[in-house]
């Protein structure tokens, strides 16, 4: 044994200094002998055997059935959509996967769903007109809806035949979603509802959306809001298409003027709407779409530099799959969560904005690293996909709930509010 | 969590608790009666037993406490040892990451450059061409060397000196670089745990600073951050309990020395100039966090080795390649 390496003073000193941080890991130690985990434990997580063999499935259907398309438009995978090919999901079992086979659905795993939209994803399957209804409307019908409602919208889900909206935001109310003002007023057998909701996607292909509105004013802000299965072609229901930056039109206004929703149509329970809707958003955080956005860039990318890329490149290349290989670790760690019946919403919000800061910066990093110019469209796959995603990254870190709203959750958790 | 993982964790806290008094001499003989450094030994041979995943634990640990002893070295060195089958003489065994020289049947001459603890060590496990060797710290000339964290990093000269060779092959430079992924999820979980208590503690303007927006956010980040190193490390660990490592040590350096580069800087802004003195304990996660950074090498280094090799894959092997290493 040797102590000669460093002055005895010296060593004292740095241990003493270290003696000062150890009360603060103390606090984490839960007092009957066992240390507790940190917040925010990712653990890995194993695909059971099931979700192997579907993979390999899935990838043989696509392809064979994946539509000849761009590469940009691959690019728009759950943000593109076309009804034929929803409709060749739903008959393969493959949209409303976890749902009791009563209800049309599959009872499959939440692992099995992952790999599906996982290899959809990857692949840019055109996947969202079903993408709301797989993922969260169906699910919340599921949990909260009447039997009524699970026996006539849950099969047409797992069809490719319903698709959804979510009718959340609306002109003064973003981030604030508590403060919607769209209102319900009781009438005879039903309710009527006067408003507007905004940004919301896909409700121009939309059959129903499940839109959160004002029941009541109860003593918070949370409570006297419900949530309602609103068929899309109600007299007095109105979709206005908004261009985004790039000219295209994914997302709407939807005015309500008057509109008459039967007493069968409320999901769960009047003034229960915030709680559920926050178990909604669970599911619309925690999945693989958060980090995928810019798959097929990166793909391309690849592609163009080849076998022998730069040095530069390289160092990208290597950067970039660190990324995604932690994210898609991180991401299925949330899945095993889902899995063992746990709630997910704050692992799945740490998720949702690493994995939306990778996506959106992978457009910028290549950009910043290409030798070519960047033009608007040329028929060039790399060029073609790079402008569409530099356009459309900042959407990213919005839509399903802002980067802001995300670290508030994470602050709130780590006792910080 | 297991019941060695629990054992593990509990044993690692009460022994760094018990030697913050005592000096380094004195703290390697609580660490060896531990047995820590065994934890991937066998119960047979007087270990633990455990796999990687278990010492993850432990190393995870080291960098927590910013543990002034070569211990995650040590539990590196008996795996080496074992896949070369070498016998490990007692004392403290150390791991270079970088030799250069000539083996002339069982005789070295050459350097190993930046051996952690190389003064403290007895031995010193190095791979020349893959080959492992055992040498003798007697038998080296010391150029003593510190890291930004003052932790010793020796340069060992030896002149025709006699070795154990090992069968096999191994990558010590990979295997160190899994260690101070370890190290530095642990040292990033303290760091926010630091910044957290501080800040709620520390009032400005009337309020603790926990309660700005403006910190708030940052702190939500230094979480992030912490959690994807840890990520980053879990699977590299458990890869390495499955064979080939190579992809996930890549992939979990890269990631962890981002969110080290991230989170230093934002646990020392919400610290404010507190932080920066000696006398707080920041330092000591702060300081090791930026060597671990360089040490068995960079973003520039990990970066270019998985690129070539993603690159040469193409394309179209890319999706499934990565899907492999966990689905194999």
């Amino acid at each position: 044994m040797h102590t000669d390496y460093l002055p005895e003073i010296r060593i004292k000193k740095t241990l003493q200094r270290q003696a000062v941080a150890w009360p603060h890991c103390r606090t984490q130690n839960a007092g009957n002998g066992e240390t507790q985990l940190p917040r925010f434990h990712f653990t890995p997580f194993e695909m059971p055997e099931a979700a192997k063999v579907l993979r390999r499935e899935v990838r043989a259907f696509l392809r064979e059935e994946m539509p000849q398309s761009t590469s940009a438009t691959k690019a728009r995978s759950w943000s593109g959509g076309a009804a034929e090919f929803s409709r060749k999901l739903g008959e393969r079992g493959w949209l409303g996967m976890t749902l009791p086979k009563k209800y049309g659905g599959h009872e499959k795993s939440y692992a099995e769903r992952y790999v599906v939209i996982e290899e959809m994803l990857v692949a840019g399957a055109p996947v969202g007109l079903h993408w709301v209804a797989d993922r969260q409307s169906g699910p919340l019908i599921l949990r909260y809806g009447t039997e009524e409602q699970r026996q006539k919208i849950l099969p047409r889900i797992a069809r490719g035949e319903a698709f959804f909206c979510i009718g959340m935001s609306e002109p003064g109310s973003g981030s604030d979603l508590a403060s919607v003002r769209t209102r319900a007023r009781k009438v005879d057998g039903g309710w009527r509802i006067n408003g507007q909701k905004i940004w919301t996607s896909t409700a121009q292909h939309a059959h129903y959306m499940i839109a959160l509105v004002r029941t009541g004013d109860g003593e918070t802000r949370h409570a006297g809001l419900t949530q309602f299965l609103v068929d899309m072609r109600s007299d007095g229901l109105t979709v206005k298409p908004i261009a985004n930056l790039t000219g295209e039109s994914h997302f709407n206004e939807v005015f309500f003027d008057d509109v008459f929703v039967p007493d069968s149509m409320l999901i769960g329970n009047e003034g229960g709407g915030w709680q559920q809707v926050t178990a909604e958003l669970a599911f619309e955080r925690s999945g693989p779409e958060r980090y995928l956005s810019s798959i097929r860039l990166f793909l391309e990318f690849l592609r163009v530099t080849g076998e022998n890329p730069s040095e530069l490149e390289k160092q990208l290349i290597g950067r970039m799959t660190a990324e995604m290989w932690t994210l898609r670790n991180m991401s299925m760690s949330i899945l095993g969560k889902l899995s063992a019946g746990e709630d997910p919403a704050v692992d799945a919000a740490v998720v949702k904005d690493l994995g939306t800061s990778f996506e959106q910066e992978v457009p910028r990093l290549i950009q910043a690293n290409t030798r070519s110019d960047v033009t608007l469209e040329t028929g060039d796959a790399f060029n073609d996909t790079l402008s569409y995603l530099l356009q459309n990254s900042p959407s990213f870190s919005l839509r399903g709930g802002t980067r802001e709203i995300l670290r508030g959750i994470i602050a709130r958790e780590l006792g910080l509010r | 969590m297991s019941e060695l993982r629990t054992l593990l964790a509990d044993t690692t806290t009460k022994v760094l608790e018990g030697i913050k008094d005592t000096s380094l001499d004195a703290a390697w003989k609580q660490i060896a009666e531990t047995g820590l450094a065994n934890v991937l030994v066998s119960e047979d041979d007087g270990g633990f037993g455990g796999n990687w995943e278990d010492a993850l634990v432990v190393i995870r640990a080291c960098g927590h406490f910013a543990v002034p002893a070569p211990l995650p070295e040590a539990i590196l060195a008996t795996h080496l040892a074992k896949t070369a089958k070498l016998a490990l003489p007692d004392g403290i065994v150390t791991v270079s990451p970088n030799a250069t020289g000539k083996l002339n049947g069982d005789r070295f001459t050459g350097e190993l450059k930046s051996v952690p603890w190389g003064r403290t060590a007895s031995h010193v496990l190095a791979v020349i061409d893959g080959q492992t060797i055992l040498a003798s710290k007697s038998d080296a000339k010391i150029e003593q060397h510190e890291n930004p964290a003052a932790e010793p990093r020796d340069a060992l000269r030896f002149e025709n000196a006699k070795v154990e060779k090992g069968a096999g092959e191994s990558d010590a430079l990979s295997a160190l670089a899994l260690l101070r992924t370890g190290q530095i999820a642990g040292a990033l979980d303290h760091a926010l745990e630091l910044s957290v208590g501080y800040t709620r503690e520390r009032k400005q303007f009337g309020r603790p600073l926990a309660q700005f927006q403006a910190i708030q956010q940052q702190l939500a980040v230094l979480a992030e951050e912490t959690a994807a190193a840890g990520m980053a490390a879990a699977a590299a660990f458990r890869a390495m309990d499955r064979g080939d490592a190579d992809f996930e040590i890549a992939a979990a350096k890269l990631r962890a020395n981002r969110a080290a580069r991230t989170s230093t800087g934002i646990a020392h802004q919400v610290h404010g100039a507190m932080g920066f003195t000696a006398e707080y304990s920041l330092h000591h996660l702060t300081r090791r966090l930026w060597a671990w950074q360089t040490e068995a090498g960079n973003e520039r280094f990990w970066g270019e080795r998985l690129g070539t090799r993603v690159a040469a894959r193409g394309a179209s092997a890319f999706w499934p390649d990565l899907v492999a290493r966990s689905e194999a």
